[in-house]
């Protein structure tokens, strides 16, 4: 696998052309306020800053998430700049797609085993040897990580920011980001998945092979996560670190997934 | 720099140009202060040199630090000049190994040319910038910038180190 040098300068301009159709779109984003130039061999965007603050994890804040990332999979006509592969996160990724953020965590992983591995690295690798990356799932435009953490709720309701790696890629892993903020360690809080799902099906409707793989898609991000947890406080501080939801929160997604296809699949 | 038993420093010394010039130092005396103060001596001391590589002028050193070390490695790099002594050195420590390295570099790295984003912003888009501050502690490639008049704005740098070959 030979990964690039550097961020090119077309995948900035690429952040670029999404920002400008969701602006035509009306879509609640930042907004770009000029071309996007080179500083020191880096791509630099401009936009305007969004005034607000970040949103508390409530049922209100995932109905609206569950709207905003609904709205966004049922976009139409988006230019050929802003239809590239995506849905990974593009510091994690050589293309900013789910395989690329599926395969460098693992190749991450066995290079943090260099002061040696446990078990924890063992589960680890093989649920990465075997994850799906969604490929064969409808693919729409999506944001990387439609999270609290990357939006902010302002007079008009939430603004979803950085777009970073926007492009087009499997929406059951973008629902599945909304829905992972249900989960509660081996349960799930039912309120907010039925605001999230309740208003993401306003837009969209998953088809049964997207619903079948929707456990996979909550624990994706997770599963990304905790490899970078083990592998980079190995690296750092001589031990490796859990950040908590890997695979500690998989009954509670397991028990969300089966939730949401039972209650969710046929309306 | 070896473990050989050999006075490192003393041969260090015998093959520094004068004007030897790092990223940060200036001059032999320098560099040679550097070498006995730093932490990081003691993690070269008890890694493991491989051969070095000779691209004309410029030869490279790779240090595989013991496991137990807080880093990973460190490549030097040299360059030797007309006469024969080194004239410009550049040392970069890695964290661990290849792809992780880098994405720890992508991650949680600085990025360059932090200090001159405002000059950068006012040439480019015709503005007077006020102040330039990280947007959030931590995410280095995230800026807000106060202008003179209107924004603020929010500038993304995208990385300048990516993924290299695993």
């Amino acid at each position: 696998m030979v990964f690039p040098a550097d961020r090119p300068l077309a995948d900035v301009k690429g952040d670029a052309a999404v920002l400008r159709y969701l602006e035509k779109q009306d879509f609640p984003a930042e907004r770009c306020v000029g071309e996007v130039s080179t500083h020191e061999g880096q791509g630099v965007l401009v936009t305007a800053f969004v005034k607000g603050t970040e949103p508390a994890p409530s049922t209100r804040t995932q109905g609206e998430l569950g709207d905003l990332v609904g709205r966004l999979h049922a976009l139409k006509g988006a230019p050929k700049a802003a239809r590239r592969d995506a849905g990974g996160l593009h510091l994690f990724t050589v293309d900013c797609t789910i395989r690329s953020e599926i395969d460098t965590a693992r190749a991450c992983l066995e290079a943090g085993a260099f002061r040696g591995t446990d078990k924890a690295w063992d589960a680890l690798v093989a649920k990465l040897t075997s994850a799906d990356d969604f490929a064969a799932l409808p693919k729409a435009l999506v944001h990387p990580d439609p999270a609290t953490v990357n939006a902010i709720t302002t007079k008009a309701g939430i603004v979803l920011i950085d777009w970073s790696g926007a492009g087009f890629g499997p929406r059951v892993v973008g629902l599945g980001l909304v829905l992972s903020a249900c989960v509660r360690g081996k349960t799930f809080d039912r309120e907010a998945a039925d605001a999230a799902m309740g208003s993401y099906r306003h837009h969209v409707t998953l088809d049964a092979a997207e619903l079948e793989r929707l456990e996979d898609a909550i624990a994706h991000r997770a599963l990304i996560h905790e490899a970078y947890s083990w592998a980079v406080g190995m690296a750092s501080q001589r031990k490796p670190a859990s950040n908590k939801s890997w695979p500690h929160n998989n009954d509670g997604i397991a028990k969300l997934a089966q939730y949401v296809r039972a209650r969710w699949s046929d309306r | 720099m070896s473990s050989s038993g050999a006075k490192p420093l003393k041969a260090l010394a015998e093959v520094l140009a004068d004007d030897v010039r790092t990223p940060r130092l200036a001059g032999k005396e320098a560099v040679l202060h550097w070498f006995k103060t730093s932490p990081l001596m003691p993690m070269f001391r008890s890694g493991a040199w491989e051969e070095p590589v000779i691209d004309g002028s410029v030869v490279t050193f790779v240090n595989r630090f013991n496991p137990k070390a807080a880093y990973y490695g460190a490549t030097v790099e040299v360059t030797v000049g007309p006469s024969g002594l080194i004239t410009r050195a550049q040392t970069a420590i890695s964290s661990a190994p290849e792809p992780l390295g880098a994405v720890i570099t992508r991650v949680w790295g600085e990025r360059s040319g932090s200090d001159t984003l405002g000059d950068h912003l006012a040439s480019t888009y015709g503005v007077t910038v006020k102040k330039v501050s990280p947007l959030q502690e931590g995410n280095h490639g995230v800026h807000r910038v106060d202008l003179a008049t209107g924004g603020p704005w929010v500038v993304w740098s995208s990385p300048p180190t990516g993924l290299s070959q695993t």
